[in-house]
């Protein structure tokens, strides 16, 4: 009987910018699947935005500039910077799921992480969460509410990969290729993102990435080796 | 000119040929300590509030979490950090000339030695209360330490936050230590000397001070074992501290010279610390005996020695990334020189390597002390700038254009930064009521081993090795 | 020195080579140089006193410390690594060069604390010599302080006041109260070491006491109380009557659509059978929520007359009595779906009247 809490994967996600319209669906399903707190007006005006995926829009030439989508979320580098700067291990990795996980009830708030992010994508809870009622009842129970003072980040909704992991063990079978969904993947519209396995070469990932002469990685060059590809074709307006 | 005029005018500018019995040194050490003069408590009030406004609105900052401040998601570091490394850079300067002149043997740290390492104290205690300050979760700190526990986990010592607590309180603990040993005769005079709850003080300081020769002895091994070992630890604290920069690969930060360039600029600001807080002394107990002439002379020649150490190793980690043109590191350049971080660069540009230069090549300058005591602040708030300017300028300028953030420091970071320093000058004052502020047997040492020879028709000073 | 003296005398110099003079006297006169001290403002060079160097061990403390600061370097580095291994940035289990800064750290903290402990104790013991003193000496006066027995005390008078001694104190130590002070004053410098060690065990096992959970702090911080699970265990919001217009069949996941059955008075009469089986004992009799078991729960159980319950659409009943609801269990595999609408229809009539008989 297998024990698919014990296998190893190594999930990656793919980005194809080509299809990606920057409607920001994906933003509003993380929020709402990973209990990510809404900051007011005058918090966004202070650049304190919660997004555990944005859509970085740049202007690309002269007016009338065109604009580009950079869909940004934790890239889940294999070799994080992030986590040799925490004093309390409170980012590390996992070697089984190649994730970079993010430990929120060891996490003292020194912000370090962040420092050390060349993408920028870990976000720090300056005030208490504050979701008026009845948003609270939209709370997911399988996801802790952070505090302040804690940093959190894209998880790669590793609360739906514990449970389909579990879900096959009670079973007695094998992770499918394609049975992870997180929320943003689940919701994209024009299925720009796309989520799986690299290890299994059934799943859409793996074949996608085959061969492909569109794959990229963002800030590839400083060695942080992320699990993110992004697929870019045609006429490059922005080079990484 | 005559040998009688001659001696005159030695004795008039060397305060060790100036020797005096040691009941009326005594008295010139111990009057200002027992009287209580009429600016003392408005001082008290005025710095006592301050630094009350700093707890306080560290109570808040706790209660309401770091949102009150003006960090945001690009700039996750500013104040709190910048005034860490700006005291702890003080701190530096304080044992540095305690030990390193010690070893050397340089006479003009005699009477200032107390001072200069009174400083490091309360600078270092200070500081380490920022790295707590800028906590999300202050009450956990203590997973920090590295003690046994049942979490299953110790500290990570990858981190170079982990080095930096290591060598904090490493340096807090040595250098009070280093303070407290270098105190004990001192509070022995003290406990001979004075009446009332003063005496009971120093007597416990004094841990029952004879003066024997082992006693002597033991003391000045100590001494010279922790000068050397202080010594050590100094410069890699300060070290470590840039490492908080350097460990990370933020463009403007990731560069080999930080080590290096932060020791030079803790000395810097320290020596000015120095220079401020002796003139302070001199002018307010009437101390114009002790600190002299010479000792602000041998202070501004020191003061222009690290100015130029400053200047070589801050042009290091300028060209650096000015030739490379590397577009990442040319816009933290961009953004210093001409953007949001001009006023303060260019500021910082004249304080620390103009000012100074053009005036403390000259002995005139160096011995007045109004000048000194200008510059001196001068090159403290430039250097408090330079930490500004690393810490929040160079981080608002990350790897991607969407993650240029301007940082503003808000209330109560203003607070807690003037509360830090309130926290130093309330620190000397108030101890400057307890113990004597000059160290008394370095200086009788000093009168019993210089003394002057005639040579032919002059007077010259020799001193007994 | 063992205590063999009885007396301890002091005599203060205005010069350092009268002292040293009167030294070279008193050793002449045959007193050991053990119980010869000399004493002095600040510090004097060694070779002025014809007495031997004080020897210290503290080269030997200074490397003592220090080995024992790299080991502690090299637990915090390999062991704690070693004892529970994570990953972190690809970097390897116990890295190089960061090594290299904690070793050097660790080396001197504990050197230099050693050295300091050791140069305290040893100023502060023994402390009995020190029971003759002149406040003169911290000024500019130069001291010599002797131990003598009886036979020694006069000409080692003699020689100090030749020598040019003034301000002679002697303390006579044949008393027992002072035979007493010294004893207790080596006791004392003993004490403080015992003191010491007793005292940092007794703080490594409080430290170990809290640490290990022994006791605790409990501050409201624990992440266990959690507001997204915890507003799900409390009674739930229903939808506004008529928000979300549920008519027809009842979709339930996993299950057949279900349609509802018509209210007969059959339905009701089956629907009172069942509620006396199933919902009675929780819900009582008139499905008020004062069951005989109704005490039990928290929240108690509701009242299925009043406006909330009645206020439901039918299909909202349906799918409570299916699914159950926080505490209330769910009733699918008891009921068929037929049942389930019986009591529905029951349930429904409440308002009217009371629903079954004990």
């Amino acid at each position: 009987m297998a024990d698919a809490t014990q296998a190893e994967h190594k999930w990656t996600m793919v980005v194809d910018l080509d299809k990606c319209t920057g409607c920001q669906a994906c933003v509003v399903a993380c929020h709402a699947e990973n209990n990510v707190p809404i900051r007011n007006k005058s918090e966004v005006q202070a650049n304190r935005a919660q997004h555990w995926i944005r859509i970085e829009r740049y202007w690309v030439g002269d007016p009338p500039a065109k604009a580009r989508f950079l869909p940004m979320l934790c890239q889940h580098c294999n070799r994080a910077p992030c986590e040799p700067v925490c004093p309390v291990y409170a980012s590390v990795h996992s070697q089984r799921e190649h994730l970079n996980l993010q430990v929120y009830n060891r996490c003292v708030g020194t912000r370090y992480c962040n420092n050390n992010c060349p993408y920028v994508v870990r976000y720090f809870n300056f005030y208490d969460p504050y979701f008026p009622a009845p948003l609270t009842e939209q709370l997911n129970p399988d996801v802790t509410v952070r505090t302040a003072g804690i940093m959190e980040k894209c998880t790669f909704c590793i609360q739906r990969i514990n449970r389909a992991e579990q879900q096959a063990r009670t079973e007695g079978r094998d992770l499918g290729p394609d049975e992870v969904i997180p929320a943003c993947v689940q919701t994209c519209p024009p299925s720009a993102l796309l989520f799986g396995d690299l290890l299994n070469p059934e799943s859409r990932v793996s074949k996608v990435l085959a061969d492909n002469q569109r794959a990229l990685r963002v800030l590839e060059h400083l060695g942080t080796e992320p699990a993110i590809y992004y697929l870019k074709g045609g006429k490059s307006y922005v080079r990484f | 000119m005559g040998l009688d005029q001659q001696a005159q005018l030695e004795r008039e500018r060397h305060l060790l040929v100036d020797a005096r019995p040691g009941r009326e040194l005594n008295a010139m050490v111990l009057e200002p300590m027992m009287r209580i003069g009429r600016a003392f408590w408005p001082a008290v009030g005025v710095l006592g509030f301050l630094v009350l406004a700093w707890w306080v609105t560290w109570g808040f900052q706790m209660w309401w979490n770091l949102g009150i401040t003006g960090l945001n998601r690009v700039v996750m570091w500013s104040l709190y950090i910048a005034n860490y490394v700006y005291l702890i850079g003080i701190a530096e300067a304080g044992t540095f000339i305690a030990a390193a002149l010690r070893l050397l043997d340089i006479d003009w740290r005699r009477p200032i030695s107390r001072i200069a390492e009174l400083l490091t104290v309360f600078c270092i205690f200070a500081s380490a209360l920022f790295p707590l300050a800028h906590l999300g979760r202050t009450w956990k700190f203590y997973w920090l330490l590295p003690y046994p526990n049942e979490r299953q986990l110790w500290p990570n010592f990858h981190s170079a936050l982990i080095w930096d607590l290591t060598a904090t309180l490493s340096y807090l603990a040595m250098s009070t230590l280093f303070f407290y040993i270098d105190l004990i005769p001192d509070a022995a005079l003290a406990r001979d000397h004075v009446r009332g709850w003063r005496r009971t003080l120093n007597n416990w300081l004094a841990l029952g001070w004879r003066g024997t020769e082992r006693q002597w002895r033991l003391l000045k091994v100590a001494q010279l074992i922790f000068s050397i070992g202080i010594l050590l630890i100094m410069p890699s604290v300060h070290t470590i501290v840039s490492y908080d920069f350097a460990m990370t690969i933020q463009p403007g930060w990731h560069s080999t010279v930080f080590g290096p360039y932060f020791v030079a600029g803790a000395i810097y600001s320290g020596v000015a610390a120095i220079i401020i807080a002796a003139i302070l002394f001199q002018r307010l107990n009437h101390w114009g005996y002790f600190i002299r002439d010479e000792h602000l002379n041998g202070l501004g020649i020191f003061l222009l020695l690290t100015s130029l150490v400053w200047d070589y190793f801050f042009f290091q980690d300028f060209i650096v990334p000015w030739y490379g043109q590397v577009p990442t590191e040319k816009q933290v350049l961009l953004t210093m020189m001409a953007g949001r971080g001009q006023l303060a660069f260019w500021l910082m540009i004249t304080t620390n390597a103009i000012i100074p230069f053009f005036t403390l090549w000259w002995r005139r300058v160096r011995t007045w002390w109004p000048a000194m005591l200008a510059i001196s602040i001068l090159i403290q708030l430039g250097l408090l700038l330079e930490r500004y300017i690393i810490v929040t300028i160079d981080l608002g300028v990350r790897e991607l254009p969407f993650n240029w953030g301007l940082y503003q420091p808000r209330a109560a970071e203003l607070i807690m930064s003037t509360g830090a320093v309130a926290f130093v000058v309330l620190g000397f004052v108030v101890f400057s009521k307890l113990i004597p502020f000059v160290v008394l047997y370095e200086v009788k040492e000093g009168q019993f081993l210089v003394q002057l020879n005639r040579i032919g028709k002059g007077l010259i000073r020799s001193k007994m090795e | 020195m063992r205590g063999f003296h009885d007396y301890l005398v002091l005599g203060l110099f205005d010069d350092l080579g009268q002292a040293a003079d009167v030294v070279a006297a008193l050793c002449r006169l045959g007193i050991p140089e053990e119980r010869i001290k000399a004493l002095s403002p600040f510090p004097v060079p060694t070779r002025a006193y014809p007495l031997p160097r004080p020897r210290d061990r503290l080269a030997l403390v200074t490397a003592v410390g220090a080995a024992i600061g790299f080991l502690l370097g090299i637990f915090m580095m390999v062991g704690t690594a070693n004892l529970y291994p994570l990953d972190v940035g690809g970097q390897p289990l116990v890295p190089g060069p960061p090594s290299i800064v904690i070793l050097y750290e660790y080396t001197l903290l504990l050197m230099l604390t050693a050295v300091f402990l050791a140069c305290a104790l040893g100023i502060r013991t023994p402390a009995y010599w020190g029971q003759v003193y002149d406040p003169r000496l911290t000024e500019d006066a130069y001291g010599v302080l002797v131990g003598l027995t009886s036979r020694e005390l006069e000409p080692a008078e003699q020689a100090l006041r030749a020598g040019g001694a003034y301000g002679l104190r002697r303390l006579d130590e044949m008393g027992v109260g002072a035979r007493l002070r010294r004893w207790l004053g080596r006791q004392i410098s003993y004490g403080l070491w015992v003191a010491g060690i007793v005292g940092g065990v007794l703080a490594i096992a409080i430290l170990c006491v809290f640490a290990y959970g022994g006791l605790q702090w409990i501050y409201p911080d624990q992440m266990v109380t959690q507001q997204s699970v915890g507003d799900q265990e409390g009674p739930r919001l229903a939808a506004p009557t008529a928000a979300v217009p549920i008519q027809g069949p009842v979709l339930i996941r996993g299950q057949p659509a279900t349609e509802p059955l018509p209210g007969t008075a059959a339905s009701r009469e089956r629907g009172a059978d069942l509620f006396r089986n199933q919902c009675y004992l929780c819900h009582g009799n008139e499905g008020h929520g004062n069951g005989p078991l109704a005490g039990y729960y928290s929240p108690p159980p509701a009242d299925l007359a009043g406006p909330v319950v009645q206020s439901l659409p039918p299909s909202e009943v349906f799918r409570v009595i299916r699914l159950g609801r926080g505490v209330m269990p769910s009733l699918a595999e008891n009921l068929t779906a037929g049942e389930t609408w019986d009591l529905v229809t029951l349930v429904k009539g409440l308002a009217q009247g009371p629903a079954a008989t004990p």
